[in-house]
Formats: structure tokens, C-alpha cells, sequence
């Protein structure tokens, strides 16, 4: 009996292939005997194989559970290694009706794109660093001379500068990899799942029209669904967002009750939104990020019965507004402090000791700007938490 | 019973009417996201009509505590099927609601006596 081992590397940023080639395999007479997936290894036997249909599952918690409606339908767990399994069926794919869920799969695969992402900022960062610190030494008049003094030790900035170099391409390549495979697997979950993109419909524009902006609404998301719901009401229906969620497009009509919902994920979680759009949920609008994603949806109740809501008991509410006062909080607390830092102890001092008039320009620029930014900064999270005790206390 | 269990089950019973009836809807046949919203309307003739982003992050917790397991049927469709471990803590969770009931009962019985 012949083994064959094969190294695939990446092979779970192309799950779908990778299942095809081991049924390619397993058509060619190739047993699958031996998994390893941290090494990117699959050995396999020469024997005819008991299964025709492979998936390949991943389990942060390890176990691989095998719902009945699954082994009913012929699947087993064939191969067990951690986080991954590999899951087979004696029928062949036409006639395999259950197939295994990857959301854990999909989970995983954006933690790693945000790991990469990073890891790229942290690059930027620190090129921009040198850059600014070089830059004037490159522009100088007169060019001070660098001296490269020999020493055997260079040998290992050489080596780090091309294991820098490796790991920046495996990054690039996992990135764009990345990209391409959440489409092929949003591509095979959607097969069914169907969402009502409110905002790719034809728009009939009748009657009167008319257009706010609204800036800042996501600091106290209950406040704005509350004014959606009171434009509703007095006949002004929203039929479109704009600009990056700030230019909201109403038009008059019946008047008609509509109960609207702000919802915001740290990671988007688009089956979240099919199961929201299934209960009748619309989707008006979604954040084009996929993380720290924003949407607003809608749904048309009548007089009389009771307000529908996406979240309605306290405890998922509290959740859900947490959520949003802490990434809140995250994102502008630190630049609050870096600019306060800076603030008080370089420029204060600085407009105090020589008046501020007698400031230049951009310093005159940067003293008067930076505590307006900190001021606008402060009253986001300050609104943010507002809008927490609110949804506690309800 | 093991160690794990009786984690869950300290952590789910008693538990909200919500996790209880996601649970109920599922002890005979699996069922997809908006399966269980309608099978529990039905079930308390439309007095409970859940929201669907409590169903849906009361789902995430069952799954993640591997009292329920996912798969896609035939359609594609997510569908949620109980597992024992889910079945162990539902009838414990029934076990003390017969016990609520009996006693109430009783003394509902005991006041009508009177």
C-alpha cells in the first residue's frame, strides 16, 4: 500500500478546493489517512475510499459536534485534529442534501485579516516614524556621512530585513486571499438567504420630496430612531441614506407607523442580518465596513398592536447599547489623552509664558483647535454613556 | 453526569422564559431562525412574540454552550437541532416548573376550599 503525502500550504484560505481535491482524490483511489493541518499536510493511503463527499470543519471548542439531521443524512466525522475536522459522507454531492454550517470558519478567517491588518498598520506606522526622522537628515545642505562600520553582525539585519520582507508578502497574499475566500463563502451561504436590500431598489420619486442631514446620530442611536419614527408619523416616509449614512432622503406620503432599530456589531454578522430580515425586518441602511458595522432597520406595525423591536428584553438591550458606548469610548479616549498630553504640558505653557498673540500661525492654529477637539471628543463619550444609563434605566 | 453539565446547567436553570421557549421549540424537531419565532407565537396563541435579535444572540449562547448544534438543510437554511446536553437542561428546567406548577396549584386548590 502506497502513501502519498502532499503539503498544501494555505489550504483553509480555499476551504471549498481543498474539499474538492480530496474528493478528487478519494475518486482516484486515494484514502485521506493522516491530517495535519497546522502543516499543512494530508497524507494519504491507496485504497478505495468509503466516502465521496468531503467538508471541513472548524471548531474553536474542539468538538466537532455531528448534529443528527447530519449523520442521518450519511455524514460522519472522518478526521479529527483540534480546531479542524474533516466530515465525509459515503453519497456523492448530488445526493448529500445537509451540509455543515461555517460560521466559526468565517469567524476565524476575518480574526486573521484583522491580525494582518495590524500588523500592516504597525508597518505604516513605523516607516512614517523613520521617514520623518531621516527625512531632514537626507534634505540637509550639507549631507552629514553615514558610516558603516563592518562587523559580522550585520548579517542579521540582513536577516531580519528579509524575513520582514517574507512575512510582509505572506500578509499581502493572505489579505487578498482572505478577501476572495469570504466572498466564495458568503457566496455559498447566500444560496438561500435572501436579504431585502431596501437601498438597491428603484426609488419612484412622486410628490414632495425632502432631505436632512444628520451627523452624529450613532452617539444616542434611541434619540434618532425616535425622530425616524416621529418623521413617519407626520407622513414623511425615508426612502433613502446617503453620504455615508449622514444624508437621509424623505417623501411624503400615507402616514404610517414604522418601528425603526439602530443596530451596531463590532464584527459585521450578516447572518444576523438575514435572520432580522427573515422576521420582516427591512434594512434601510448598513455601514460599508465589516467591522464596527452600522445599520438601521424598519418594520410597519399597525395601530393598536404592540411596537415591534429587533432587541426586546433588557438584558440583550443593555448588551447592545454597551457595545456601542464602548467602542465609543475606545476610539476617542485615547486621542483625548494624546491631545490633552500635548495640550497641557507643551501648549498651554507655551501660550502662556509668551501671549498668545505673539504665537506663529500654526501654533496659534493647534492651541485653539486642540482643545475644541478634545471638547467634541469628550462629548461623544459623554453622550455615549447618556445613551447607556438611558437603555439601563428604561 | 459530568462536570460540564452540571456547569450548564447551573448557568441556564432556571432560565428566561425566552431561552426556555428557543429550547421548547426545538426538543421535538430542529427548526431555522424564523421556524422558532413562529412555533413559539403559535404555542402561547401569540402572547410571546420574540424580537429577532434576542432569539438570535440567545441562539449564539446555546451554540456556543453546545446545547443546540447547527447545520444547513436541504434549502440551505441554518437549521438549529438540540442536543442531549440541551435535553438534560430543558428537563431539568421542566422538572422545576412542575414543581412551581404543583405547588400553585395546590394552593390555588386550598384557597377555593375555604
Amino acid at each position: 500500500m502506497s502513501e502519498k503525502s502532499i503539503w498544501k500550504p494555505f489550504w483553509s484560505f480555499h476551504i471549498q478546493s481543498t474539499e474538492r481535491w480530496i474528493e478528487e482524490m478519494a475518486k482516484k483511489g486515494y484514502t485521506l489517512s493522516r491530517f495535519q493541518p497546522k502543516l499543512s499536510r494530508f497524507t494519504f493511503t491507496e485504497e478505495a475510499s468509503s466516502h465521496e463527499t468531503f467538508a471541513i470543519s472548524f471548531d474553536r471548542s474542539r468538538q466537532h459536534p455531528l448534529p443528527k439531521a447530519l449523520e442521518a443524512d450519511g455524514w460522519e466525522v472522518v478526521n479529527k485534529q483540534g480546531k479542524w475536522a474533516i466530515y465525509g459522507n459515503g453519497k456523492q454531492k448530488e445526493e448529500v442534501k445537509t451540509s455543515i454550517v461555517r460560521d466559526n470558519l468565517e469567524s476565524r478567517n476575518s480574526r486573521i485579516a484583522i491580525l494582518w491588518w495590524i500588523y500592516f498598520l504597525y508597518i505604516i506606522f513605523s516607516i512614517s516614524l523613520q521617514v520623518t526622522l531621516l527625512l531632514p537628515l537626507y534634505l540637509h545642505m550639507d549631507p552629514d556621512t553615514v558610516t558603516r562600520v563592518e562587523s559580522p553582525m550585520w548579517i542579521f539585519t540582513y536577516i531580519m530585513f528579509i524575513v520582514q520582507i517574507v512575512v510582509t508578502l505572506i500578509g499581502i497574499y493572505s489579505l487578498i486571499a482572505l478577501k476572495k475566500e469570504s466572498r466564495r463563502l458568503s457566496e455559498e451561504r447566500n444560496q438561500s438567504q435572501t436579504l431585502f436590500h431596501s437601498e438597491e431598489k428603484p426609488i419612484v420619486l412622486l410628490g414632495k420630496r425632502r432631505k436632512k442631514l444628520k451627523l452624529g446620530w450613532n452617539y444616542s442611536p434611541d434619540k434618532f430612531e425616535k425622530w425616524l419614527e416621529e418623521q413617519e408619523r407626520s407622513g414623511w416616509h425615508l426612502t433613502q441614506v446617503k453620504k455615508g449614512g449622514v444624508l437621509f432622503q424623505f417623501q411624503k406620503s400615507d402616514t404610517k407607523l414604522y418601528s425603526y432599530c439602530i443596530l451596531f456589531e463590532g464584527r459585521a454578522d450578516s447572518n444576523a442580518h438575514s435572520f432580522h430580515s427573515e422576521a420582516g425586518w427591512e434594512r434601510v441602511y448598513v455601514s460599508g465596513a465589516s467591522w464596527q458595522q452600522w445599520s438601521i432597520w424598519r418594520q410597519a406595525y399597525s395601530e393598536g398592536a404592540e411596537k415591534p423591536k429587533i432587541n426586546d428584553d433588557p438584558e440583550t438591550k443593555r448588551k447592545a447599547a454597551m457595545r456601542v458606548t464602548k467602542i465609543h469610548t475606545l476610539m476617542f479616549a485615547p486621542i483625548i489623552l494624546i491631545f490633552g498630553f500635548n495640550f497641557f504640558s507643551f501648549m498651554l505653557p507655551d501660550a502662556l509664558e509668551q501671549g498668545y498673540f505673539s504665537l506663529s500661525g500654526i501654533e496659534r492654529f493647534n492651541t485653539t483647535v486642540y482643545p475644541l477637539v478634545m471638547f467634541i471628543f469628550f462629548t461623544n463619550i459623554l453622550r455615549a454613556w447618556a445613551y447607556y444609563f438611558r437603555v439601563r434605566t428604561q | 453526569m459530568t462536570a460540564n453539565t452540571d456547569k450548564v446547567i447551573k448557568k441556564y436553570v432556571p432560565m428566561s422564559e425566552t431561552a426556555f421557549y428557543i429550547l421548547l421549540s426545538l426538543f421535538k424537531q430542529p427548526q431555522h431562525g424564523y421556524g422558532i419565532v413562529k412555533y413559539v407565537e403559535g404555542i402561547t396563541s401569540g402572547r410571546l412574540k420574540l424580537g429577532s435579535g434576542t432569539i438570535y444572540g440567545t441562539i449564539t449562547k446555546m451554540l456556543k454552550d453546545h446545547l443546540i448544534v447547527v447545520y444547513a438543510n436541504e434549502e440551505r437554511k441554518k437549521t438549529y437541532e438540540i442536543t442531549e446536553l440541551g435535553k438534560v437542561v430543558i428537563k431539568q428546567e421542566m422538572t422545576r416548573i412542575e414543581e412551581l406548577y404543583t405547588n400553585a396549584i395546590a394552593h390555588w386548590e386550598g384557597e377555593g376550599n375555604e
